[in-house]
């Protein structure tokens, strides 16, 4: 099942250190060097934020950027998309052979190649995989801009401790106002660099709040260029 | 052989949901369990009645008035989210898809505020359960909610006494924000407050 991935190596960056020399010709480079990556998990609460991915999506692209959504097979079956939702290929990480290396290449491979290049690829995921954030090295995180959200959000960083991880983006999601999200930002900021002696990254703001709406009616985003400019 | 029957205690809320769902169909003829644990708030079993009308049934082992409460958590998100559940009905392929589903309360004890939920425009039952143990096995007898009389002021005393991380936005229900997310004290401290 896809819930009994593996638990994390301890030697998490040492494993992609060995992997990585397979990686290094011109053709592989996006799948090597962590912050090349174009690939980024995104780590949402429950179902139900997909459709915050799906706004930050297309924000990006209007922000000048070229992005796609890629669903994990296992994650859109327990997400109960219709088809006509699914964007194919998806990638199913139980066909993954994590430790042939030539095999992992592939598949993330076959995804570009089928989809054509993009200055990212979001990829929704519903709880901790470690082995695909060790492979990425970064991820975003939904937060919900309340006390719960902040602390699920501090355990979830915790809980990744093991990964290879460079870098970790957190998109704070308010029912407010930025202030308040930017309020509830710092105070996971702080709290992650004092116990767990990290460092997160904001990588915006999407409010949902009737009177911060914009003219359209769309929900007011904020992504930080961040999130991309990382990974080009 | 001689029906043995006492009661006992459910160890957990697992348990519980187990033991519910493998009852439902004896209180409920023909119901259909398209979900054991709906990913919302209230953790509700999702199933289809007789009529192929959708019904959100949540529960809790120890508190009447929490279980209201993640009742109403559960049709507020899904009246929220609307179209998460024509996804489901849809995938489920129902022959009539509602606006919005009814609610089944299942408790410990009575609920408090069931006859004024009988008059909410949204369809609420609530019921009582009993944990026997039938010959030395685990079971649970559903009953009806048959209550006596409660006064406002003695609803509003059951309301506050709710596990008060449920009244806030607690999915979960019996643990704190704090022990789900197994923090540290200190660390509890710290998210305390902004």
């Amino acid at each position: 099942m896809f819930e009994n991935i593996d638990h994390p190596s301890r030697k998490s960056s040492h494993r992609l250190d060995e992997i990585s020399h397979h990686f290094l010709s011109d053709d592989h480079k996006k799948l090597t060097e962590g912050h090349q990556v174009p690939f980024l998990p995104v780590l949402m609460r429950d179902s139900s934020q997909l459709e915050i991915i799906k706004s930050i999506n297309n924000k990006l692209s209007l922000n000048g950027y070229c992005s796609h959504i890629v669903y994990i097979q296992e994650m859109s079956e327990r997400m109960d998309l219709e088809m006509s939702e699914r964007s194919f290929p998806e990638i199913s990480l139980q066909d993954i052979n994590w430790d042939n290396k030539t095999s992992v290449y592939n598949k993330f491979r076959g995804v570009i190649n089928q989809k054509g290049d993009s200055d990212v690829y979001l990829i929704p995921v519903l709880d901790i995989q470690y082995r695909l954030f060790d492979l990425i090295g970064r991820i975003v995180i939904l937060t919900d801009s309340t006390l719960r959200g902040i602390s699920a959000a501090y355990a979830q960083i915790k809980e990744l401790s093991p990964c290879a991880l460079k870098t970790i983006n957190i998109i704070m999601v308010s029912d407010e106002d930025v202030d308040i999200a930017l309020r509830h930002y710092r105070k996971l900021a702080d709290g992650v660099s004092r116990f767990l002696g990290k460092k997160i990254v904001n990588g915006g703001f999407v409010i949902k709040n009737v009177n911060a709406r914009l003219p359209d009616g769309s929900d007011f985003i904020d992504v930080d260029d961040v999130l991309v400019q990382g990974i080009r | 052989m001689p029906l043995k029957i006492s009661s006992v205690q459910i160890a957990d809320e697992k348990e519980l949901r187990s033991l519910i769902i493998s009852n439902l169909p004896s209180f409920i003829s023909g119901c259909k369990i398209l979900d054991n644990e709906l990913p919302i708030p209230g953790a509700p079993i999702y199933i289809l009645n007789e009529l192929h009308q959708s019904v959100l049934v949540v529960f809790d082992l120890e508190s009447a008035a929490r279980a209201l409460i993640k009742g109403l958590n559960s049709l507020d998100f899904v009246m929220e989210h609307g179209h998460l559940m024509s996804r489901i009905q849809t995938m489920s392929h129902m022959v009539s898809v509602q606006a919005a589903p009814s609610l089944m309360v299942i408790a410990p004890g009575p609920v408090p505020g069931a006859k004024c939920l009988q008059q909410a425009p949204v369809s609420i039952l609530t019921k009582v359960f009993r944990p026997l143990s039938v010959n030395g096995e685990v079971s649970i007898y559903i009953e009806p909610d048959t209550q006596p009389e409660l006064s406002a002021v003695q609803v509003v005393k059951q309301i506050e006494q709710a596990d008060e991380s449920v009244m806030n936005d607690d999915w979960s229900g019996t643990e704190s924000i704090h022990d789900i997310f197994n923090l540290s004290d200190e660390e509890q401290d710290f998210f305390t407050e902004v």
